[in-house]
């Protein structure tokens, strides 16, 4: 019965035009291509391409490049500079080819007189257009050569064509202006999030009906559509699903090419639809209420633009013959130039015969686009040949955490590369151990700030909150609780007054004549005096000691609706072994264990929250650093803890830090709760970090091309500063594994470092929570630098300097357009226009027995999206018997070296990509 | 009582038409859309599903990762409104992995199953 009727649906759906159930489907794929735009407020790392990870790295590359029209690739000349300045091993670059040439067998064959194919191309990558000018005779035989070559190759070797499926792609620019320019007039119009003074009425509706109800005299449409596009607009449905099903059906778009269709629509406004990627997948319900929206909504304004586009004309045109032709000539001009590059002439290309005409014509011709991914490949394999060599040397210094030796200070820091750093150079002052672990300390849990109603979401975005938790006035701090309090009701009100004055119509010159001195005082004096001007203004509002008049509460609360908030205590205890067993914790508990959450400081910056904690949602950590510090100071978890197996020393307080990533001081919090016994270690401890800090900034202060160290405190409060810090540019790996196996190396802020003790974690249970979780957090990150710095203009945002916050939600270049998505310039790119960032694909070490890891890769189908299409590279350093080795794209196990058996510290690393290794 | 028929008592359950769906959890909005766009006026969801298939065994959701592992759906509704969340989870299935099963199913309340 069943399978009959499955049937009557497969002939029904062939024969009739999509329905809205179909057209759900469609418009949900056709978003999926974007990834979410999380707002300024709260903004957090995405990979650009997150909807395209299912494919295999490159063709991901290369389809995103085709819809965004993108770029795929660093210019040549970047990485010919990085192969000159010896940053690209030449033996790791030539093992790229060859695999790029379908390996050694094909790549090691003699083409052209005793040329193997792997010398012609290694000629093509290092010479371009450099080398000398081939003759006429040289590319009439490199022509005849490239004639004779199969189709398929031929359209491998040539230039990414995108055939036309819209009018919208071929019409004119200014119709193609007008019509972006309607979409996101409207679309900022309907987005605000109160930054308007008059709000778009109707935005209960939604998107599609509002705009439809109120656009139909934008002159942008008489443009896009004629005279009579009002009137069309107004036949329409009104349902978006229902549009959308009709415009499809209207505008005869053929079912193999409804989503496709409906893509590149979205796609010429890539961040505005990645705005409604977050608003659907992403925002809390109250974020989105009274102005709902969605990609139903979206697509069906698109085909709104497209009918009125097409008005009775079809596609234009294309030029296949031509282009073909085109490309053909392009091709054998790059034959000739390779073959001039190595001193072949017309005669050795005339030798060339049988199978070898393909491989010649490939090696000789390769795309930029190949050459690139061969050079990010060498890049890539440099970088992790030396990292794991600097992990496997066996002269490393001991781990001060090997003995049972009681040390002074434990410190658990966030997994954020700024975090490495600032570990090595506390330890190198003490007798401290340091940790890493993600930053929001395992607790998901969403903050209501005393004395405001702004939730926020204290968690990485993988995660909903599972904890409502409220701040509230410290008990034992009773007159600065009172004194803070009073003092912001005071901001609130001035900052409303000013705000309702500067936008009245009849006030708004009055004001800024009669603030406007006092504003320009101010100007001056944060210009001239940048630090000393933070510094009166935070002691003036009361925020320089406000964040202990307020904690976090732990008090598990329900309300009579069934709400609730804080932690009971079994879920205190679950947390607090989670940290525990997650990171290896040591049995050897300090006396102060200290846990440090991460923020930045900045003024004036947009981007402001892409410098915080992306494992806190784009937020400070200080507050999950709190509320975990009070749990494991609870009695009752202590007890708890101590019943499991955990039992830590009367004298071991916790205590919950900030670690400022630009200026790197670090407040500590509560100091009230600190015993007075502990107060000479602590201030031993916060000297240390001071020097720590100091030296960090030194380090620190070369790439930002400061001056002195202490420039950095000037970025901090200085409201011109476009670049504060370079937050996690350079950002290259992912460490999983106990301290030793990375103290005292110079990973220079490059790795994220997640402490692990595979000892303890025989079924990798902790394994999988790591790498399903933070690793992904640092993929999202490492790609959203990758892909800003490879097209800055399509991926990332440009430059600060010419950008306008709109809507409170996201920024535009100049004074309107597209909503910009990914990093600005100046985060990724140096003054001097090359890129800071060296884009590489994460590489992610696991120091873990190789058939447990194979085992947690397998269970979990990210994981093997992430490593099997090559978005992350997977190295496994197996402590029983030493073997380093590399999951292949099969899932096959590489070998790269041998280590020292039965120790994390062995003896050496081949620095090449390896061999076969047998399945684990 | 018979199973498409009027008890002695008068209590009479009603033929319609179940669908259980399991897909990946970063793809439950795609089947909550197509429920809506379906009219189906409600629906069950069961987070967090383990359970084998052809790409191997699929854990449950990770600690701190509510988009990894697998989720279920079950709707019951009138056999039209089943057949369009077929209908538009074939298109799904083009491009994602998971399964469905449709199958008959008895209600008492008709009027509460009916489209939205």
């Amino acid at each position: 019965m069943v399978a009959h009727q499955t049937f009557q649906v497969a002939q029904a759906t062939r024969a009739a035009a999509p329905d809205a159930a179909e057209v759900a489907i469609l418009v949900r794929f056709a978003g999926n291509n974007f990834p979410p735009l999380f707002p300024l407020d709260a903004f957090v790392a995405v990979n650009p391409l997150l909807g395209f990870e299912d494919r295999p790295f490159e063709a991901a590359v290369k389809e995103a490049a085709a819809l965004f029209g993108a770029r795929a690739h660093l210019p040549l000349q970047h990485y010919r500079k990085r192969l000159a300045d010896g940053a690209i091993d030449s033996a790791a670059l030539r093992e790229a080819l060859i695999e790029r040439l379908g390996g050694p067998a094909k790549a090691n064959r003699k083409v052209a007189r005793d040329f193997t194919a792997a010398d012609i191309a290694l000629a093509r990558l290092t010479t371009g257009s450099y080398g000398p000018a081939p003759n006429g005779d040289l590319i009439a035989a490199a022509r005849a050569l490239v004639e004779d070559a199969p189709a398929d190759l031929l359209a491998r070797l040539g230039p990414i064509s995108v055939k036309p499926l819209t009018v919208l792609e071929t019409a004119s620019p200014t119709v193609q202006s007008a019509a972006d320019g309607f979409v996101a007039r409207w679309a900022a119009a309907f987005f605000d999030r109160g930054a308007a003074l008059v709000a778009m009425p109707g935005r209960d509706r939604g998107l599609y009906r509002a705009v439809l109800d109120i656009a139909s005299h934008d002159p942008d449409l008489a443009i896009v559509g004629g005279r009579n596009a009002a009137e069309t607009l107004r036949q329409l449905p009104t349902d978006p699903l229902e549009a959308v099903a009709d415009a499809l059906g209207a505008l005869d778009v053929a079912p193999s090419d409804r989503l496709t269709v409906l893509s590149r629509l979205l796609a010429r406004l890539p961040g505005w639809a990645a705005h409604v990627r977050w608003r659907t997948d992403y925002a809390d319900a109250s974020q989105t209420a009274g102005n709902p929206a969605g990609f139903a909504d979206l697509a069906a304004l698109w085909l709104a633009m497209e009918r009125l586009a097409r008005g009775g004309t079809g596609l234009h045109g294309e030029r296949p013959a031509r282009d073909a032709a085109d490309a053909k000539s392009a091709i054998a001009l790059a034959v000739a130039k390779s073959a001039a590059a190595v001193g072949l002439d017309h005669l050795d290309l005339r030798g060339v015969y049988g199978d070898d005409v393909a491989l010649f014509v490939f090696s000789s011709a390769l795309s930029e686009a190949e050459l690139a991914f061969a050079l990010l490949a060498a890049t890539e394999t440099t970088y992790r040949a030396n990292l794991l060599a600097s992990l496997t040397a066996p002269e490393r210094t001991p781990s001060t955490d090997a003995g049972e030796v009681r040390p002074d200070a434990q410190v658990l820091f966030c997994i954020d590369v700024r975090s490495e750093p600032m570990r090595s150079a506390l330890e190198a002052r003490g007798a401290y151990q340091t940790f890493g672990y993600a930053g929001f300390f395992g607790i998901p849990m969403a903050l209501t700030p005393h004395g405001t109603d702004r939730r926020q979401k204290l968690l990485p975005v993988l995660l909903g909150p599972k904890h409502e938790v409220k701040e509230l006035p410290a008990a034992d701090q009773p007159a600065l609780a009172a004194s803070t309090t009073r003092a912001a009701r005071r901001d609130s009100a001035l900052g409303g007054l000013f705000d309702t004055l500067k936008k009245g119509v009849a006030t708004a010159f009055a004001t800024a004549e009669t603030v406007g001195p006092a504003a320009g005082i101010g100007m001056i004096a944060r210009t001239m005096a940048p630090i000393t001007t933070d510094r009166i203004v935070k002691r003036l509002n009361g925020r320089a000691s406000a964040a202990d008049a307020f904690r976090p509460s732990l008090d598990f609360v329900c309300d009579a609706a069934g709400a609730s908030s804080g932690f009971t205590l079994d879920e205190r205890v679950f947390y607090a072994e989670a940290l525990l067993s997650l990171t290896g914790f040591p049995k050897t508990f300090a006396p102060i264990v200290v846990l440090a959450g991460h923020g930045s400081s900045t003024v004036n910056n947009p981007y402001g929250s892409a410098l915080d904690c992306g494992a806190c949602g784009g937020n400070h950590g200080g507050a999950n650093a709190r509320v975990m510090a009070q749990i494991f100071n609870d009695p009752d978890v202590r007890a708890r803890l101590a019943a499991g197996g955990h039992p830590l020393p009367a004298d071991t307080v916790f205590i919950a830090a900030e670690h400022d990533t630009t200026t790197d001081g670090m407040t500590i919090f509560d100091r009230a709760l600190i015993p007075a016994s502990h107060a000479e270690r602590l201030a031993r401890l916060e000297t240390d970090v001071a020097a720590a800090g100091a030296a960090n900034r030194i380090r620190r202060a070369g790439g930002l091309g400061a001056k002195v160290a202490t420039d950095l405190l000037t970025r901090a409060s200085d409201w011109a500063e476009v670049r504060p810090e370079w937050a996690l540019a350079r950002n290259a790996a992912f460490i999983v594994g106990e301290r030793r196996l990375t103290q005292g190396l110079p990973l220079d802020g490059r790795a994220f470092l997640h402490s692990y003790d595979w000892r303890i974690d025989p079924e990798g249970k902790a394994l999988a929570i790591i790498l399903t979780a933070p690793m992904v957090v640092a993929e999202w990150i490492n790609t959203q630098y990758f892909f800003s710095t490879l097209d800055n203009e399509r991926y990332g945002s440009g430059s600060k300097v010419t950008q306008n916050i709109v809507g409170g939600l996201g920024v535009v270049q100049g004074n309107g357009g597209d909503l910009r998505v990914g990093f600005p310039r100046q985060s990724v790119i140096d003054d001097d226009g090359r890129p800071y960032h060296e884009p590489m694909r994460l590489t992610t070490v696991v120091h873990a027995p190789v058939a447990r890891v194979a085992a947690v890769v397998a269970a979990h189908g990210v994981l093997k999206r992430l490593f099997g299409n090559g978005w992350v590279a997977l190295v496994v350093i197996d402590p029983n018997d030493g073997r380093v080795l590399r999951l292949g794209p099969k899932f096959d196990w590489i070998s790269l070296g041998t280590a020292q058996a039965g120790t994390s510290q062995p003896g050496g690393i081949a620095t090449g990509t390896g061999a076969n290794s047998s399945n684990s | 009582m018979t199973m498409d028929g009027q008890s002695s008592d008068g209590f009479t359950l009603h033929p319609v038409k179940k669908i259980e769906i399991v897909v990946h959890s970063e793809d439950a909005g795609i089947v909550q859309d197509l429920m809506k766009a379906s009219h189906i006026p409600g629906y069950t969801v069961v987070r967090d599903v383990a359970g084998m298939g052809h790409a191997g065994f699929h854990e449950g959701r990770a600690l701190f990762n509510d988009r990894s592992g697998l989720v279920m759906f079950v709707a019951v509704a009138t056999e039209q409104a089943i057949l369009s969340v077929a209908k538009g989870m074939r298109g799904l299935f083009e491009r994602r992995s998971g399964v469905m099963f449709v199958s008959d199913a008895h209600v008492v309340r008709l009027d509460y199953f009916a489209p939205a």
